[in-house]
C-alpha cells in the first residue's frame, strides 16, 4: 500500500512587487510544475536533477512546508493538501525531514541532547527524565559516544558529520512513517558519507519506514534508491527501478545525467552524450518538451510544439523518442 | 537548579576575554556603585534630605563643599550630599521599573510580529513607528503631564516611550530567525508555535534584549532628568537629580557652582555606566555572530 501520493503536484511563485504588478511585469516561477508518483511502504524513491529542478520544493511541499498552488497530496490514505496548521502538527512526527545543511539546522544555543530529547516531550510522548534516557540511546545509535558527553554539547563544538547524526537522532526518535532527506550528505566530508547513508538505512530497515532521497549525484541515488525519479525544471521526466535506469536511460537527460557523472556503473558501457547550456529559467519554461533546446535529440518540430507526457508502466519516460524503445 | 541557569553564563561572560570587556567591567561597577548608594541612603546619608541642615542664619545662602556638607548645601539648607544619595533611588526606581516594563511588553509583541508577518505584524509595525517617530522626551512629557507628577507615573510615561525600542529589535532578530532552516526543522518535527517561539526564539534574541537594556536604560536615565527637571517626577521637597538641576538654575548664575555641578554629575556617571554596559555587550555578541 502506498504511504504518499502526489498528483500533478504544482508550486508557482509570483515574483515582482506591486509596481511590477501594476505595469504587468509579474514573473510567475514554475519551480514545480506537475509532478505525480506514488512511494510504497519500506520503499526509498530518489529526487536526481541538477540544481533549479524543483527537487528541494517538491520534498518541501510533500511535508507541507510550503503551500502548493494545486495538485493533490495523500499521506497514508489521508488528503493533507489543504489540511489546518493545527490537524498537520498531529501528523508531522510520522514525516520527518533532514536538511542539506547540517551547520543551520540546530538551534545554536541549545545542547545537542535536548534537541533530540525534545520532540518526545513536545509530542507528549515522554517525559524530560524518559526523553533524556531515550536520547542518549540515540546518540549511541548514531554514534555519537561517550553520549553523555555529547548530550552536553552545544552544535558549535560539533563537526558537520557529527551534526548531520545529531539532526538524524531528532528525526529517528519519533520513529517516522516517511523521511524526506534533503542531500544529507552533500555538505559533509567525503569520508563520512557512506557511513551517513548507512546509518539512514539501518534506521529504514528497521523501522519499516519509506523514504525520499533527494540528491543531484547518482552514486548516492544508487546506494539508497530501489527506484529513481529524474526531475527537470520542475517535472519529472523519468521514474522507474534505479539499477534498471542507470544502466539504460530511457530520456535524453537521464542519459546525460550519467554520462556527466563520475563512472559509477563498473564495466558498464558508458554513454558519451554530452548536452549543451545550462538548466532554463524556471520563469520562462519551453515550449514543447521543456528540455528541446538542449537535447541533441531534438526534431526540431514535435518536440518543439507539444509536451511529452510520461508513459510506460514500472518504467516510465517523458520523451517522444524514447531512448529504450 | 534554576539560579545556577542564570547565573552560569554570567559568570563565564565575566570569566571569558574579548576586546571591550573593560566596558562591561566599568559600566557595571558604575551601576553597583549607584545601586549601593540607592540601596544605602538611609545610613550613610549625614542629614534628611528634607530637612534643614544647617543653623536658621547659614541657611539663607548655599553652603560650598566642606567637611561637613561634602557637596555643599542649597539655597534653603538641604545637604546636597544627601539629596543626591536619595536622589539615585527616585531615578534607578523610575529608570528600572520602566525599562522592565518595556522589555516586558515589547519582546513578546516583537516576537508575534516578526513571526507571523502578515497583517498582525503591519498594524503593530504601524502602532510602534508612530510611537517612534516621536522625540523621546515630548512623548514622555506629555504623558507624564496628563498622567501628574509622581515617579511611578514617570515611569509609565518612560516604559510607553522605550516599548518600540525593543520591539524593533526583537522583531529584526525574529524576522531572521523565522526563516532560518532551524525553525523550519522545528516546525517540520510539528512543534506549536509557542514552543517555537519561547523555547528556542526568544533564547537566540536574548543577549540583543540585554544590549537593547542597556543602551535603553542609559537614554532613559537622560529622559528621566528632562521629566524630573520640569517638576514631572517628584514634587518639591522631594530630592531628584533631574529635579535639583532645576532648583539650582540661578544658584549658577550667582556663582554657587555645587547645587547644580553634583546632580549633573551624577546624572551623567549613571547614564554613561548602563551605556558602558551596552556597548561592553555588544562588543562580545559581535564577536559571538563572528564565530557562529
Amino acid at each position: 500500500m502506498a504511504i504518499l501520493e502526489v498528483e500533478d503536484l504544482k508550486k508557482h511563485f509570483t515574483q515582482g512587487d506591486l509596481i511590477d504588478r501594476l505595469l504587468g511585469r509579474v514573473r510567475i516561477v514554475k519551480a514545480v510544475d506537475g509532478v505525480s508518483f506514488k512511494l510504497n511502504r519500506g520503499e526509498t524513491l530518489a529526487l536526481v536533477g541538477e540544481s533549479g529542478s524543483g527537487k528541494t520544493t517538491t520534498g518541501k511541499l510533500i511535508l507541507r512546508l510550503l503551500e502548493p498552488t494545486s495538485g493533490r497530496i495523500v499521506f497514508d490514505g489521508i488528503d493533507i493538501t489543504r489540511m489546518r496548521e493545527g490537524e498537520l502538527r498531529r501528523l508531522r512526527p510520522r514525516m520527518q525531514m533532514i536538511y542539506q545543511d547540517p551547520y543551520a539546522s540546530l538551534n545554536p544555543r541549545m545542547e545537542v541532547g535536548k534537541a533530540i530529547a525534545e520532540p518526545l516531550v513536545v509530542h507528549g510522548r515522554a517525559s524530560w527524565s524518559e526523553a533524556r534516557r531515550e536520547a542518549l540511546e540515540m546518540l549511541e545509535r548514531v554514534g555519537l559516544t561517550p553520549a553523555r558527553d555529547f548530550y552536553r554539547r552545544k552544535p558549535i563544538q560539533l563537526s558537520g558529520g557529527q551534526r548531520q547524526r545529531v539532526v538524524i537522532a531528532r528525526a529517528m526518535i519519533l520513529k517516522p512513517d516517511l523521511l524526506v532527506a534533503d542531500e544529507p550528505v552533500s555538505m559533509i566530508d567525503v569520508s563520512m558519507r557512506t557511513s551517513i547513508l548507512k546509518l539512514l538505512l539501518d534506521f529504514k530497515r528497521e523501522y519499516n519506514m519509506s523514504m525520499i532521497m533527494i540528491t543531484h549525484d547518482l552514486a548516492v541515488a544508487r546506494l539508497v534508491a530501489d527506484r529513481t525519479a529524474v526531475m527537470y525544471l520542475g517535472k519529472i521526466v523519468e521514474i522507474g527501478p534505479t539499477e534498471d535506469m542507470l544502466h539504460n536511460p530511457g530520456h535524453p537527460y537521464t542519459e546525460a545525467l550519467i554520462a556527466a557523472a563520475p563512472t559509477i556503473v563498473r564495466g558498464a558501457r558508458k554513454p558519451s552524450l554530452r548536452i549543451r547550456g545550462e538548466i532554463a529559467d524556471p520563469s520562462r519554461i519551453p515550449s514543447g518538451c521543456r528540455f528541446h533546446p538542449r537535447c541533441p535529440y531534438s526534431d526540431g518540430s514535435k518536440c518543439v510544439k507539444e509536451e511529452p507526457q510520461l508513459a510506460g508502466d514500472s518504467r516510465m519516460v517523458a520523451c517522444h523518442y524514447p531512448l529504450t524503445r | 537548579m534554576r539560579l545556577s541557569r542564570v547565573l552560569d553564563p554570567v559568570v563565564s561572560l565575566l570569566r571569558e576575554r574579548y576586546e571591550g570587556k573593560w566596558m562591561l567591567l566599568a559600566g557595571l561597577a558604575i551601576v553597583l556603585f549607584f545601586a549601593a548608594m540607592a540601596i544605602l541612603a538611609p545610613y550613610i546619608a549625614p542629614y534628611d534630605p528634607t530637612q534643614l541642615s544647617v543653623p536658621l542664619e547659614k541657611a539663607l545662602e548655599p553652603q560650598p563643599p566642606s567637611w561637613d556638607h561634602p557637596m555643599g548645601t542649597n539655597k534653603i539648607g538641604y545637604d546636597m550630599f544627601s539629596r543626591i544619595l536619595y536622589g539615585s533611588r527616585v531615578v534607578l526606581y523610575v529608570v528600572i521599573t520602566a525599562s522592565l516594563f518595556s522589555l516586558a511588553v515589547g519582546v513578546p509583541l516583537g516576537l508575534v510580529s516578526g513571526y507571523y508577518s502578515g497583517k498582525v505584524d503591519r498594524i503593530l509595525s504601524i502602532i510602534m513607528d508612530s510611537i517612534y517617530s516621536f522625540p523621546g522626551i515630548i512623548l514622555a512629557i506629555a504623558i507624564a503631564s496628563v498622567l501628574g507628577p509622581s515617579p511611578s507615573n514617570a515611569a509609565i510615561a518612560l516604559a510607553v516611550v522605550y516599548v518600540p525600542t525593543y520591539y524593533r529589535m526583537v522583531r529584526g532578530q525574529t524576522l531572521k530567525l523565522t526563516q532560518s532552516v532551524f525553525v523550519e526543522a522545528l516546525r517540520s518535527l510539528g512543534y506549536p508555535t509557542r514552543v517555537i517561539l519561547l523555547r528556542h526564539i526568544l533564547p537566540n534574541t536574548a543577549p540583543v534584549i540585554l544590549v537593547v537594556f542597556g543602551l535603553g536604560a542609559a537614554d532613559a536615565i537622560l529622559t528621566e532628568a528632562g521629566l524630573s527637571f520640569f517638576g514631572l517626577t517628584v514634587t518639591a521637597p522631594n530630592p531628584d537629580w533631574g529635579f535639583d538641576l532645576y532648583n539650582g538654575l540661578d544658584d549658577f548664575r550667582n556663582g554657587y557652582w555645587w547645587t547644580i555641578f553634583f546632580p549633573g554629575l551624577a546624572i551623567m556617571l549613571l547614564a554613561l555606566g548602563f551605556a558602558l554596559i551596552g556597548e561592553g555587550l555588544s562588543e562580545r555578541l559581535a564577536l559571538r555572530l563572528e564565530r557562529e
